[in-house]
C-alpha cells in the first residue's frame, strides 16, 4: 500500500527523458499549481542518488554535453553528465559524505572536451574526469587548496592554467573553515599547484573567469561587493573592482562570466540586480552598472517621529576591547557553541543502515 | 546558466526543480518500523535531500518581445496575479500581530487524524496527549491543510519566516551543514543571528553602513527592517537572538541579538527571553516572560503592533538517549502556546489582535502530501472555524 503510494507520487513527479514526453504534461506543484516551463526540461528520477541541489554547470565546446556539480543535503553529492542532443542524464558519479567526499559549486571542461573537472568543496580537491561520449569516469583527484568552488580553464601568458577559487580557508585547529581569500593556480598538464594568489581580505571567493584574452582573471568576492582582478602574466592580484556603493545592487556577487567578443565580464549579484563591469584598462571609463531598475534601491521615506536611530558612535565599535581578529580561539569556541545546534540537522538516527 | 557555443541555445540548471513530494517515512514517522520504511532510502524521505534539479534547454531569447513573453510565463507559473485577494473580513480591525515561530513539524504529525482536514492518521504522532491545544485551536479557528513552508530547514527557514526569502549564500551552503557527517562539519551554521566576531567585520548593512551583518543576511527586508522603516512598533522574543541562559534569574538576563534592528541600542529585543535553547522550557521560561511583558502592555496600553515570539521546543531532541521524549517537548510547546492564546483572548487586546502561528520549516516529520506541508494557525476574534476550501490557503 505504502509503496504503491510512493510509486504513484514518483511517477507524477518524474520528467521523462525525451523531449516529446517532457513537454506532454505540465508539472503540477503540491499545492495544485500547474507550471509551464520554457523549452525542453530534462529531469531525473526522484529515486536514486545524484543531482540533488545542482549548483554550477559547464557546457562542452561542441555544445552537446553538460557537466553539473550537485551539492545537496544528501548522503551522495554528485557530478552529472547530460546529453543535450537527446535530453537525458547520461552519467552520474556519486560522492559519499560518510566517506568524506563532496562536490561543490562548479564544473569545467578542458579544451577538446575529453577531460573535465568538478570542484570538491570540503574534500579539498578537484575531481578529474575522462569524458567519452556519454561516459563520465573519475580518473583521480587533484589537490587544489582549501574549499575549491569556482573553476576557470584558460590559456594565459604562462600557458594552460586552471584557476580555482578557494571559498573557505583551511582551519588547522577545528572543523569550521573561516572565509577564504585565495585562488589556487594549477598547471593542467601536470595537475601541480604552481601558484597561490592571495586576494587579501577573506571575502569567500566564489566564481572565477578569464577574460576573452586570458590576460586577466576575475574573481567574485561573495561576502563583499567587489570583483578581484588578477594579472595572469604575473599571477598576482592587481585590483579590486567595486560593483558600487549601493548594497542593494552590488552585494554578494556570485556567478561570473566573460563576454567572448567585448571587454566585459558579468556578475550575478545576490542583492537585487546584476552588474556589468568593464575589463578595459583603468584609464578607460570606470565600471558601469547595467542595472536599470532603481525601485529596489529606493529608500522608504522616514516618517517624522519614527523610532530613534541609535547613534553612529554606538555602532562603530560594538564590542570594544574585543580582538578584531575574526578567527581567534575565543571566536571559534563561541561559534561552535552557538552553531552546533543539536538535532537541528538530521541526526541520521533514521538514516537506517539499509545500504550497510 | 550557460549559452551553448553556437550562441543559439540557453542551458539552465535548476537547483530546485521537482518539489519534494510525500515523505511517509520522514523523521519520527510512526511507520518507522514498517517494512516499507525500513527499506526506504533516507535521501528520498528527508526534505533537505528530496528535491532534484533539472536542466532546461531553450532557444536563446533575442528580442525584447520574446523576453516579455517569458517574463509573463514566469509570472503565470508563479501565480503572481492569483495572490491579490481582497482583504478578509475583520482585517481592518487588527492593530496588533503576534507572530509565533515554532520548529520543524509537518501537518500530518500534528493534525493528521483530524477528520475535517486532508490528513493521514497513520502519520499523526502528536495527538491530544501531547498537542491538545494546537488541535483545539485548529478546530476552533480554522484548519489549513494546504499550507507549505517555503524553506527546507532552519538555516533557510528562519530567513523565510522573517523576510520571505533567503540569500543565495544561504541556499548554496546550508546543504553542506545539513549533510551526513563528516561533511556537515565542513561549514559553520551562520544563517541566523551570528556573533559579530564570526562575521566579516566591514560588511555593512545597506540602509545603515555603520551596522555590520553576516554574509548570510539579506541586504534589507527583514520584518524588523520593514517595521522600522514604516514606523510600525515591534518587539522580538527570541527570534534571531542568542540562545540565552535560562538558568540565570530572569531579572539578571541580558539576551542580545547582533541582527540589524534587534541590536541592543534599539531596545526592541526582550532581554530576558531565551532564543533557541532546548534547555529552556517554553511553558516555564518563555511564555511566562512574554506574559509578564504583555501584562505590562495591558496596563500601559502600549502593546507593539508587531510581536515576534519564538517558541522553539517542538523542535524536540528526537530520540536522543537521556533527553526528554519528542512528546514531552511538544507538550511543553503546546501548553505554552495555549497559555499565550488564553492570555491574549482574555485581554483588552483580543478585539484587535491576530495571532499567527507557524513553523520555520517542516524538516523533521512525515507528510502524505509534501514534505514541506506544515502547521499554521490564524487565531483572532474574527477567525472562522472549521476546515477551509483548498483554494483559499495556498502559500506558494
Amino acid at each position: 500500500m505504502l509503496n504503491h503510494r510512493i510509486g504513484a507520487a514518483v511517477a507524477a513527479c518524474l520528467f521523462l527523458p525525451v523531449a516529446s514526453a517532457a513537454a506532454a504534461d505540465a508539472p503540477v506543484t503540491p499545492a495544485g499549481f500547474r507550471v509551464k516551463p520554457a523549452g525542453l526540461e530534462i529531469g531525473v528520477s526522484k529515486v536514486g542518488s545524484g543531482f540533488q541541489g545542482p549548483l554550477g554547470s559547464a557546457v562542452s565546446s561542441d555544445g552537446r554535453r553538460l557537466l553539473s556539480a550537485s551539492s545537496g543535503a544528501a548522503r551522495y553529492e554528485s557530478a552529472d553528465l547530460f546529453n543535450l542532443d537527446d535530453g537525458y542524464r547520461a552519467s552520474s558519479v556519486p560522492y559519499d559524505a560518510q566517506a568524506g567526499q563532496s562536490a561543490f559549486y562548479d564544473a569545467v571542461f578542458a579544451p577538446g572536451d575529453k577531460t573535465a573537472y568538478v570542484s570538491g568543496g570540503g574534500q579539498g580537491v578537484l575531481h578529474q574526469f575522462a569524458v567519452d561520449g556519454d561516459g563520465l569516469r573519475e580518473v583521480g583527484t587533484v589537490a587544489a587548496g582549501p574549499w575549491p568552488a569556482g573553476l576557470a580553464y584558460g590559456t594565459t601568458p604562462r600557458g594552460s592554467r586552471l584557476y580555482v577559487a578557494n571559498n573557505l580557508s583551511s582551519n588547522p585547529v577545528g572543523p569550521i573553515n573561516p572565509p577564504g581569500h585565495t585562488v589556487t593556480v594549477l598547471d593542467p598538464r601536470t595537475n601541480e599547484i604552481v601558484n597561490t594568489i592571495d586576494l587579501g581580505t577573506p571575502l569567500q571567493p566564489l566564481g572565477v573567469t578569464f577574460d576573452r584574452t586570458g590576460a586577466k582573471a576575475y574573481v567574485t568576492q561573495w561576502m563583499g561587493r567587489a570583483v578581484a582582478a588578477i594579472d595572469t602574466a604575473t599571477e598576482t592580484k592587481v585590483a579590486d573592482i567595486s560593483l558600487g556603493d549601493d548594497a542593494l545592487r552590488a552585494d554578494h556577487p556570485s556567478a561570473i562570466a566573460a563576454n567572448p567578443r567585448r571587454d566585459e565580464v558579468y556578475t550575478a549579484n545576490a542583492a537585487r540586480t546584476p552588474s556589468r563591469s568593464s575589463t578595459r584598462p583603468p584609464t578607460a571609463s570606470p565600471p558601469r552598472s547595467a542595472s536599470a531598475s532603481s525601485r529596489a534601491g529606493r529608500r522608504a521615506p522616514r516618517p517624522t517621529g519614527s523610532p530613534p536611530r541609535r547613534t553612529a558612535r554606538a555602532c562603530t565599535s560594538p564590542w570594544p576591547g574585543r580582538t578584531p581578529s575574526p578567527w581567534s580561539t575565543s571566536r571559534r569556541a563561541r561559534s561552535s557553541a552557538s552553531s552546533r545546534r543539536p538535532g537541528t540537522r538530521p541526526t541520521w538516527t533514521w538514516h537506517r543502515t539499509a545500504s550497510a | 546558466m550557460d549559452v551553448a557555443p553556437d550562441g543559439k541555445r540557453l542551458i539552465v540548471t535548476n537547483t530546485n526543480d521537482s518539489g519534494a513530494g510525500p515523505n511517509p517515512c520522514g523523521g519520527l514517522s510512526p511507520l518507522d518500523q514498517s517494512p516499507d520504511c525500513q527499506n526506504s532510502d533516507p535521501d528520498t524521505q528527508y526534505v533537505g535531500s528530496m528535491i532534484k534539479g533539472s536542466v532546461q534547454v531553450l532557444k536563446l531569447p533575442l528580442s525584447a518581445d520574446r523576453l516579455r513573453e517569458l517574463t509573463a510565463q514566469v509570472r503565470a507559473n508563479n501565480q503572481v496575479d492569483a495572490r491579490s485577494k481582497p482583504k478578509p473580513e475583520g482585517a481592518a480591525a487588527i492593530k496588533h500581530v503576534i507572530y509565533v515561530i515554532k520548529e520543524n513539524r509537518t501537518y500530518d504529525q500534528v493534525f493528521g487524524d483530524l477528520p475535517e482536514g486532508n490528513g493521514d492518521a497513520r502519520l499523526n504522532l502528536f495527538k491530544d496527549d501531547s498537542a491538545p491545544n494546537h488541535r483545539a485551536l485548529a478546530r476552533r479557528f480554522g484548519i489549513y491543510d494546504d499550507f507549505f513552508a517555503d524553506a527546507e530547514v532552519s538555516a533557510d527557514g528562519h530567513n523565510w519566516s522573517t523576510q520571505a526569502g533567503a540569500t543565495d549564500y544561504v541556499d548554496k551552503t546550508w546543504p553542506v551543514n545539513y549533510s551526513p557527517s563528516p561533511r556537515s562539519s565542513q561549514r559553520a551554521y551562520d544563517y541566523e543571528d551570528v556573533p559579530l566576531a564570526a562575521q566579516f567585520p566591514t560588511e555593512p548593512l545597506a540602509s545603515d553602513p555603520a551596522i555590520t551583518r553576516s554574509a548570510a543576511a539579506a541586504t534589507k527586508g527583514y520584518l524588523w527592517d520593514n517595521a522600522y522603516d514604516h514606523h510600525v512598533s515591534f518587539r522580538d522574543y527570541g527570534e534571531y537572538a542568542a540562545s540565552g541562559d535560562c538558568a540565570m534569574p530572569p531579572e539578571t538576563r541580558a539576551n542580545v541579538s547582533n541582527t540589524t534592528r534587534l541590536r541592543p541600542e534599539f531596545g526592541t529585543l526582550s532581554p530576558r527571553y531565551p532564543g533557541y535553547n532546548l534547555a529552556c522550557a517554553d511553558h516555564t521560561t518563555r511564555e511566562p516572560e512574554w506574559e509578564r511583558e504583555f501584562r505590562g502592555y495591558e496596563r500601559d496600553g502600549k502593546l507593539p503592533q508587531l510581536n515576534i515570539v519564538r517558541l522553539p521546543n517542538d523542535h524536540t531532541r528526537g530520540t536522543r538517549p537521556g533527553a526528554a521524549t519528542p512528546q514531552a517537548y511538544v507538550a511543553d510547546n503546546d501548553i505554552a502556546l495555549g497559555r499565550l492564546v488564553d492570555v491574549v483572548s482574555h485581554s483588552r487586546y483580543w478585539k484587535d489582535t491576530a495571532i499567527l502561528v507557524t513553523e520555520d520549516d517542516a524538516q523533521n516529520g512525515p507528510d502524505h502530501v509534501d514534505a514541506h506541508r506544515t502547521v499554521v494557525l490564524l487565531i483572532s476574534a474574527y477567525s472562522k472555524g472549521g476546515s477551509t476550501p483548498r483554494t483559499t490557503t495556498r502559500a506558494r
